[in-house]
This record gives C-alpha cells, structure tokens and sequence, in this order.
C-alpha cells in the first residue's frame, strides 16, 4: 500500500514538475512582449522601383554591415539576374530583377521591353505574423518599427517562417534557428539610415517617418502608379512604389486582415463546420445503433 | 504558380518527421477520446479498448515530442530552450499545442495509473471528461497549428483542421483497436479482460464489428471533408497531377480510404458466417492500412503545402 502511494506521489510530482519547471525558468514573466505601435514615431523606408537602377549595393551593404559571408551562387539559363534567388539565413536583402513585356521584333529598341528590380528584405510589418506566432516570444516589434528576435529564444520550430506572408524568417543549419533582417536598428540607434538605404545611389530606398512614408505612397497612388505594404496584412514598415504590378515581382496579394484576424477567421470557421459534422456524426451514430437494435430485436425473435 | 515566387523556399522547412509529429498527435488525441467515450457510456465488454486507448495515448504523445525535437533540433545548440514553447500561451498555436499536449499526457498516464491500480470511480470519470476537452484540443491542434501559416495558402482553409480533426480520430481508434493484445500483454488486469474477452469470442469479434462501422462512419466524414478542403484551399493543381505528391495523394485516397470500406464491407459479410480468425485478420489489415493512409495525408498536406506557390 505504501509502495503504491510513492509510486503516484512521484508520478504525480513527475507531472507536476513538467508543468511548472518553464515558469520557474524565469519567474512568473512568461515573456510576452506585445507590440508597441505609436505610428508617428515609427520609422519607415520607401522603396522606389521606378528609380532603382539594380546597382545590388543595398544587397552589398547588407552583407557588409552584418557580416554575412557571400553565398556561393550560378547564373541560371532562363535569363534570371535575381542572385541569389532566395532569402537565407545569410542573405537577408534580395534585388529581384524581372523583365517585363514581350519582346517583338517591330518594337526591338523603342522601349516595349524593361527592366525593373525591387530591393525586398523582411517588411517590418506592424502586426506582424512573425511574431504573432511564435512560441517563445523569441520575436518582437520595436516601437521605432524594426522587428527583432532573440537567439536565445527561438526554439527553431520553424513557425515564423511558414507564417511569414513572404516566409522571410530563414534556417540557420548550424545554429537551427532562424535569422533574418533587423532593419539594422543597430545603426538606427546611433541615429544612422539602415546600411542599404545608406548606400542607395538612386535614392530608390528612403529612410524617413512611417506617417511620411505613407503619404508618399498616397501621392504615387494618386499618380496612377502601384503601391505595396501601405494595407497589406495591416501594413508594413517598408513601402513598395511601382509602375508595374507587385505580381511581376512575385509578391503575392494579400487583403488588409492582420494575422490575428487570419486566425480568427478560420477558427470561427472550423468551430462551425466541427458543430456541422460533430452534429452529423453523432446523428449517423445513432441512427447505426437503432439500425442494429432493431436487427438484434429481428434475429432474437426470429432465433426463438 | 509563379505569383508566389518571392515567398518561395530552397528547401523544405518542415519534412516527414513534422508529419510523423503531427500524425502521432492526432493518434495520441484521438486514442484518448476513444478510451474516455469508451469509458463513460460502453460496458465492461470494452474496457479493454479504454485501456489500450489511454496506452496508445500516453506512448504516441511522448514519441511525438521525441520526434518533433528530432525535427527541430535547436537542443543540440541550447539544450533547454524548448521550454520556451511554453511562453506564449494562448498566443501563440504551438504554444497552445505544447500545454495541450503535456496535459494530455499527464492525463493519459493518470488513466494507465488509474488501470493500473484500479483508481476511485468519480477519479476516473472526472479525468474522463477533462480528457476529452483535451484530446479533441490535441487533434484539432494539428490541423489548426498548419492553417495559421498565412505564408502556405493551401493550409488556409478551416476544413484543414476539420480533416485532421476527423482522421485523428480515426487513426485513434484505430490504433487503439490494434493494440489491444499489446495492452493487454502490458497491463496485467487488462490481459485478464482480454484473454477473457477472446475465450468469449464472440464479444471479441463483435468489438471489432462494432468499432469497424465507427470507422466507417468517419472513413466517409473524412471523404466528405477531404473534398471540401480540397475544394476550398487555392493552388491544388499540382496535388492532382504531376508530381510524386500527388502519386502519394491518390495512394492516400486508395490505402487511407477507399481500401478499409472496402475491407470493413467485406468482413461485415463475414459476420454472419461465423469465421472469426479471418474477421480478425482482415481487419488488422485495414487497421495498418488506415494509419498508413493518416501519415501519407499528413505528410502529403504538409510537403505539398511548401510545394505549392
Ligand atoms: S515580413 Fe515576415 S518576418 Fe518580416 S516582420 Fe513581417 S511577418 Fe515578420
Ligand atoms: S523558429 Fe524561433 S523565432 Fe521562429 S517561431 Fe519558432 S521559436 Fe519563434
């Protein structure tokens, strides 16, 4: 009987303790670290498209400032001057080149073919979906826009990355966690631009006020050209400019719902369908049960 | 496909051992609810199946953190730092599938505990039913911890959940169903209802008759919503045609689905002519095929949504 005791007192102690240990890491902080969003002082860049020239030296100055070695890299066959074509854990800036038109012989040299490029990293969203989803409040938007994350934190789960409308966070596979751009706030703490807008010959990337930024974007908007990041998903720190569609870019589209009236949306949405098919379930339940009733009924009396 | 190019990844973040997660998840919460329901409204005659159930369970949510930690293997470079799931509760969806999950396997070994000892009555149904609040968060977390990932359009839909909810269940049930001779070897007390059960044949066979039109039912529901999520979620066409995903989509449709009706068709006919050892047979056959068939869709859903742009 004693023996009995211990045993479910260890267990249960056992149980407990898997309970409480990661509260007793750090007090009774869990660590969550909302948002803070004063828009006025918030920063903000624009990123000109109609001014960029696809120099790289945003891509060049971000490798620079946070000492991300180069990336061993090919020219590919179909024409594609994106280098490299993806985010990684060690580049954090892309340039993304696109043709744009058909080319036709008629037309060859009267300007029926353009380039355009856009200078893209992670967007500093306000509500970021980042952020939003991780486990370990390892993410967090700054009050001045930049959003960060602590080494320390992450868990590696990956969560941020397939929840990223642009899936920004990447895989470091020695430190398996994730790393991505942090708007260089450590250069926006010494009152200086972001190292990529620092070096933009064009002035095609702009470092100023989010209040400003988004009238800028309204301006360019009124001027029948495109613009990206001023709605999407609630809104982003970077503001894209263009005079083509952000599709040629492949940015994708996305509606004005934050990630958190994301959720909400399809966990209103499957609570309804799990009533519907709960609710069908148990009828098909019930009707099998009365079904076999009556044919147990049938066969005893048939049997006797 | 191409108006996602700038979300694209070079390599698959999530691979079979986040499936294989998910998968023993869903296990984990739907062998619980089977083992409670069980429990709470069926007779004597399937305690047998409550305490495979609460095994299943308990083992199926210690493999799944074994195995998601194999996936992410942040503790090779901070051996603790998993415990930071635990942080942003309810914020966060694996925040909430961390808590959910080690609940349910306090839960689950109170209840082997509890079949062990043979616990106090109220005990056991008062953790009956908190285990069935649980179990339904687990199943129902492994399908919504994917459609929050506003980067994967083809999870965005709520008959995602709704589909993992269903399958968990099934997959549940039936690797409880298949364990049964396991547990009963485990568990002394369950090895005597067990062996006892099995002299009376008949209430052992009828056991399997009896959950394999349960598995029925939700073989169809899950159809049901299978064609709906389908349906509903963008980007599909490369599920359908082309690609090894969608080899292993259609096998899924085949070895998950269509395969254990049929076998379930068939040994409902056998029922009436007494020939027990194949009823038996035939339906460990459809068990292993069911729970083959719930880790292709996992794995399908989970490779293919990174796929898919
Ligand atoms: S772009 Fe992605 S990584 Fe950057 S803040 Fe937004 S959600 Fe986070
Ligand atoms: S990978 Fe790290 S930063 Fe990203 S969600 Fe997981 S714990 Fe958070």
């Amino acid at each position: 009987m004693t023996e009995k005791i211990s045993r479910k007192d260890f267990l249960m102690a056992a149980g407990a303790s898997l309970v409480v240990a990661p509260m007793a890491l750090e007090g009774l902080d869990r660590g969550q670290r909302a948002p803070v969003q004063h828009l006025g002082e918030q920063k903000a860049v624009v990123v000109d498209v109609t001014r960029c020239i696809g120099c790289k030296a945003c891509q060049i100055a971000c490798k620079g400032w946070n000492k991300l070695p180069a990336e061993k890299t090919e020219i590919s066959r179909d024409g594609e001057f994106t280098n490299p074509k993806f985010f990684s854990p060690i580049t954090w800036k892309i340039v993304r080149f696109k043709e744009i038109g058909d080319y036709d012989e008629d037309t060859a040299g009267t300007g029926g073919l353009k380039w355009r490029m856009l200078s893209d990293n992670c967007k500093h969203c306000l509500e970021p979906s980042c952020v939003s989803v991780c486990p370990a409040a390892a993410l967090w938007k700054r009050s001045d826009g930049p959003v960060l994350y602590d080494l320390d934190r992450c868990v590696g789960c990956g969560y941020c990355t397939m929840a990223c409308p642009w899936g920004v966070p990447r895989f470091d596979d020695e430190l398996h966690a994730i790393r991505k751009c942090t708007m260089c706030f450590d250069r926006i703490d010494q009152g200086l631009e972001p190292s990529c807008v620092s070096v933009c010959p064009t002035d095609a990337l702009q470092y100023m006020n989010l209040e400003e930024a988004r009238r800028v974007a309204a301006d360019a908007e009124a001027n029948g050209l495109y613009t990206y990041g001023v709605d999407e998903v609630g809104g982003t720190s970077w503001i894209y400019i263009s005079d083509v569609p952000f599709s040629e870019f492949g940015l994708p589209e996305y509606s004005t719902v934050t990630q958190k009236g994301y959720e909400s949306d399809i966990l209103m949405k499957f609570a309804g369908a799990g009533l519907f098919v709960g609710g069908a379930i148990l009828a098909a339940v019930k009707l099998y049960a009365e079904r076999r009733e009556a044919i147990m009924k049938n066969d005893s009396e048939g049997g006797n | 496909m191409t108006a996602r190019e700038a979300t694209k990844m070079s390599e698959l973040v999530w691979g079979p051992l986040m499936a294989t997660y998910l998968f023993l998840g869903g296990i984990a919460g739907g062998a619980y609810l089977i083992s409670a329901l069980v429990d709470l409204f069926k007779g004597e005659d399937y305690e047998v199946l409550s305490k495979s159930g609460a095994l299943v369970s308990t083992v199926a949510v210690i493999a799944s953190v074994v195995v998601l930690l194999a996936e992410i293997k942040r503790f090779m470079v901070e051996p603790l730092s998993f415990l930071n799931a635990f942080r942003q509760f309810p914020g966060s969806m694996i925040s909430v599938g961390t808590w959910i999950l080690t609940s349910l396997l306090i839960i689950s070994v109170v209840t082997v505990i509890l079949a062990f000892f043979g616990g106090n009555w109220l005990i056991r149904k008062i953790v009956d039913v908190v285990g069935i609040v649980l179990s339904l968060g687990t199943v129902a977390y492994t399908g919504l911890v994917l459609s929050y990932c506003r980067g994967i359009p083809f999870w965005g839909s709520p008959f995602l959940p709704a589909l993992f909810t269903v399958s968990g269940i099934l997959t549940g049930l039936t690797m409880a169903m298949l364990m049964i001779p396991v547990a009963a070897y485990i568990m002394p007390k369950a090895l005597n209802s067990f062996w006892e059960l099995y002299e009376r044949k008949a209430s052992y066979v009828g056991m399997i008759g009896q959950t394999e039109k349960y598995c029925q039912i939700l073989t169809v529901v899950e159809i049901v919503l299978l064609a709906l999520y389908i349906g509903t979620t963008p980007t599909t066409g490369i599920l359908l045609a082309g690609s090894s995903v969608s080899l292993l989509f259609y096998a899924y449709i085949a070895i998950g689905l269509l395969l254990p009706l049929g076998i379930g068709y068939f040994n409902s006919r056998l029922e009436h002519q007494g020939k027990d050892m194949m009823i038996v047979l035939s339906a460990m056959i459809g068990q292993v095929m069911v729970l083959l068939g719930g880790f292709i869709l996992r794995y399908v859903v989970l490779v293919g949504g990174q796929l898919i742009h």
